[in-house]
């Protein structure tokens, strides 16, 4: 058993998020062999398959919990249900779809537990702690240096995005989920749905009541 | 909206919310997209909500997402990987061992033993109290019994030195550390499976734990990653022996599991100025896959400038290895960290 890590495992993206998540949802045609080699318990087949979408699975545990180390927990816990469950797959849909049906489930719970206990809510995110003066790390001091030589422009997309996190905070774990998959993992509707079990009316009228509660949220801003 | 749109009976200005939703997000048929165009143009209403619609949409887009801080320099992959591997591990050992076959190993029945101790104190000190007991009215026995002997005769025998030969025989370890009753050090007990399993009991330093503990970590691929890391545990406070030295070198270049490179990257600190480690430091960044291992290394590294003054900048490798990484790493903080350290080459040494 050898693990291999590829050159590009750094975590870095070549492509958008959204690009990303949609091409791998109707490419990787290997998927296939690497899928039923897994299944017969070779193991750098299945570290293969697993570094073939983890960053976008990392990427969806981050965006919703917020916090590293759940985040860490539902990539752990992910994976480890795939891998037992691997031969179960029958290929009569994508692996993607799938592989997400297992995430989305785990992060659902870890959301669903989360807002049981209030608590234990996620902390504030780096744009939502962020203030107008506060340092911040390096590379957010890198990426604000653009913006700053426009003070006006840079206080509204501040404020814009505090209130974005704010909005997001109020949704419900499925319109989350939802709100994720379509705006930054790029799916379409009828694959969301694929994705949660249920119908692609269901997901819209969940993309509905969020894009309600943000433009609340966001009145008088556009 | 008082206008009444052509295209009334796809789309009507009380739905135009919904369609204004899906619209931004590129969800409608090419059909209705140009109905909804078509009256948006005569709709000035209409028209207004879809621009507004828009415009949400691309603040949307625009938003800095929380994955893009919260992991920025892929940390948190790398550790989720590395994590992953080891659970894996657990898994693929805990179904490699049939049940039949725990039966007869003598590392399943210590562990049901040291479970059943730990977890029921009051049943294990009786336990003792019995087993002594026992063994003091045998003893007895034996004395009254035995005939009587010319006095007895003692064989002492050291213990036998560990060869070459049963390291090597050696498939897998166990290693815990242990306090002596009556003892305030703890002692590492390192068990090695094999034919005829050993079991080693000593400080770090004793050099029979030192050399197995060497052994797994430089034949990594026979053991476990837990092994691996407990090794590296017990060894990183002994980098000054060479072999020892040597063997983390070995592990924090080809060791299979990131957490057991970076690991040894860590125990190499403080001995950047040893030739081999600062070789180990610039295979493990030019190499290296893993970007934590390879901000171990870039680490280590400017360390080793920083406090070797003027040698390192004399040796070529580490400047093509640093423009290497400077143009062509993955991972930003590796880039910058190469950068910075050129740039105070180039000034004449760092800081």
């Amino acid at each position: 058993m050898t693990i291999t890590w590829s050159e590009d495992g750094a975590g870095n993206r070549a492509e958008g998020p959204a690009a990303g998540a949609t091409g791998r949802a109707l490419a990787a045609p290997d998927d296939r062999a690497l899928i039923e080699r897994a299944q017969a318990g070779d193991r750098e087949a299945f570290e293969a398959l697993v570094h073939r979408y983890d960053r976008d699975v990392l990427r969806i545990a981050l965006n919703i919990l917020h916090r590293p180390e759940d985040a860490r927990d539902v990539y752990q816990e992910a994976f480890l249900k795939i891998y037992k469950n691997l031969h179960r797959f029958r290929f009569e849909c994508s692996f993607y779809t799938w592989m997400y049906r297992v995430v989305t489930n785990v992060c659902l719970d870890h959301l669903r537990r989360r807002s049981s206990r209030p608590e234990d809510q996620a902390p504030e995110t780096g744009l939502q702690a962020r203030g107008d003066n506060s340092a911040g790390d390096f590379f957010d001091r890198q990426q604000e240096q653009g913006a700053a030589s426009d003070p006006e422009r840079r206080l509204l997309g501040l404020e814009i995005g505090r209130r974005i996190s704010t909005a997001l905070g109020q949704l419900t774990p499925r319109e989350r989920m939802v709100f994720e998959m379509k705006h930054y993992q790029g799916l379409k509707l009828r694959a969301i749905g694929e994705v949660l079990g249920t119908t692609e009316e269901t997901v819209k009228n969940s993309l509905f009541r969020a894009t309600r509660k943000l433009r609340v949220q966001l009145e008088g801003l556009l | 909206m008082s206008e009444q749109p052509q295209n009334e009976a796809i789309v009507r200005c009380e739905e135009i919310e919904q369609f204004a939703v899906l619209y931004a997000c590129d969800e409608l048929d090419p059909a209705v997209r140009a109905a909804l165009e078509a009256h948006t143009a005569k709709c000035s209403v209409c028209a207004a909500l879809l621009s507004r619609e828009t415009r949400l949409h691309q603040q949307i887009a625009s938003f800095d997402q929380p994955a893009d801080s919260l992991d920025r320099s892929g940390l948190v992959l790398a550790q989720c990987r590395s994590q992953l591997a080891e659970a894996l591990d657990d898994e693929h050992s805990h179904a490699s061992q049939p049940g039949w076959r725990a039966v007869f190993s003598p590392v399943a029945w210590w562990t049901v033993l040291r479970d059943t101790l730990v977890y029921h104190p009051a049943m294990s000190m009786a336990a003792l109290v019995v087993a002594g007991f026992l063994a003091g009215v045998a003893g007895q026995r034996l004395r009254i019994t035995s005939p009587a002997s010319p006095r007895p005769v003692m064989t002492v025998s050291a213990a036998p030195k560990l060869t070459e030969q049963q390291l090597q025989s050696a498939g897998s370890a166990n290693i815990a550390w242990v306090t002596p009753s009556g003892s305030r050090t703890p002692t590492v007990q390192v068990q090695l499976m094999s034919q005829a399993p050993m079991n080693i009991v000593g400080a770090p330093e004793d050099a029979d734990v030192q050399r197995a503990l060497t052994y797994v970590l430089a034949n990594g691929q026979r053991f476990d990653s837990s092994v691996r890391m407990d090794s590296l545990e017990v060894l990183r406070t002994r980098c000054a022996d060479l072999e020892v030295r040597r063997a983390v070198c070995t592990a924090a270049l080809s060791d299979r599991n990131p957490g057991v490179r970076m690991k040894a990257l860590e125990a190499l600190q403080g001995f950047e100025q040893d030739s081999t480690v600062r070789q180990t430091l610039i295979g493990a960044l030019h190499n290296d896959g893993n970007s934590g291992v390879r901000v171990e290394a870039i680490n280590l590294l400017i360390n080793a400038l920083r406090s070797g003054g003027s040698s390192g900048v004399a040796d070529p490798n580490i400047l093509a290895v640093l423009g290497d990484r400077l143009r062509n790493d993955p991972n930003n903080y590796v880039r910058l960290q190469s950068a910075a350290a050129l740039r105070q080459l180039d000034a004449g040494g760092l800081p």
